[in-house]
């Protein structure tokens, strides 16, 4: 079977000065990684997630019943950027070239609550 | 005729079909993610080599970046620029220098976040990365 990988963000802004403006990304293909699935219950501190082999992304879900606040870094001394808070999570498409891993820096242990990686 | 307000608002989903080598196809149709406080912002730059600061409209809830295939430089993403960052995109030479990704903001969103340019010859990147806030 061929590997695919078709990821598309959809949705919409309204309000703007023209009215609604529509969200349907261009669908982002790509057939050269092993899809993987990863699920994690992230320790307090830095987690450092390793990348399947020629992923071109991944898809990541912070549940938003965690009360953590989660940070996405390269390495774990980035200052990075805060992607989820407490009841601030969801599901987010990050692209990957050549990354053999990254990191998400958990304020504290989701004990219980499972965070996702989606690779493509 | 009478204009009806519309509401503020914003929703932003992923949609996402993927198969493997036996396959096994996952579908992902996330959660939406919703802002009642939509900043409705966006912009279009030439991204120079180096770190490029991009401001966050207050009250963002995430952005959506859109690397286009004339863009020729490596691409990291970074909170500060003294960051190691994630590399999320690559130069013209590979098909790996195009697409679009987002990634979501926590409570408060940053001022700002940086995008790193690695152009060879050092430069502007001959188009144009578009951000767009929700």
């Amino acid at each position: 079977m061929t590997i695919t990988a078709a990821v598309n963000i959809k949705g919409y802004i309204q309000a703007l000065g023209a009215g609604r403006v529509e969200i349907d990304s261009i669908v982002f293909d790509e057939a050269t990684a092993i899809p993987t699935k990863v699920v994690l219950e992230l320790a307090s501190g830095a987690n450092t997630i390793s990348c399947s082999s020629s992923c071109r992304g991944v898809i990541i879900t912070n549940n938003p019943a965690s009360t953590r606040t989660k940070t996405l870094k390269g390495v774990a001394g980035d200052t990075g950027i805060v992607i989820a808070s407490s009841g601030f999570g969801g599901t987010f498409v990050l692209l990957l070239d050549a990354v053999s891993s990254f990191v998400i820096n958990s304020s504290g242990a989701d004990t219980g609550i499972l965070t996702e990686f989606q690779f493509f | 005729m009478a204009t009806i307000p519309q509401t503020k608002i914003s929703l932003v989903y992923v949609d996402a079909t993927i198969t493997d080598s036996l396959g096994i196809t996952t579908e992902i149709t996330s959660l939406v993610t919703e802002n009642a406080s939509a900043p409705i912002g966006s912009s279009r730059i030439k991204l120079v080599d180096g770190n490029n600061t991009i401001l966050v409209p207050t009250g963002s809830r995430g952005v959506i970046i859109t690397f286009n295939e004339l863009c020729d430089s490596f691409k990291i993403l970074k909170g500060v620029g003294v960051d190691i960052g994630i590399k999320v995109a690559s130069d013209f030479l590979s098909t790996r220098n195009s697409g679009v990704f987002m990634f979501l903001f926590g409570a408060s969103p940053p001022a700002s976040f940086i995008i790193n340019s690695l152009l060879a010859p050092a430069g502007t990147d001959p188009d144009y990365t578009e951000f767009l806030f929700f």
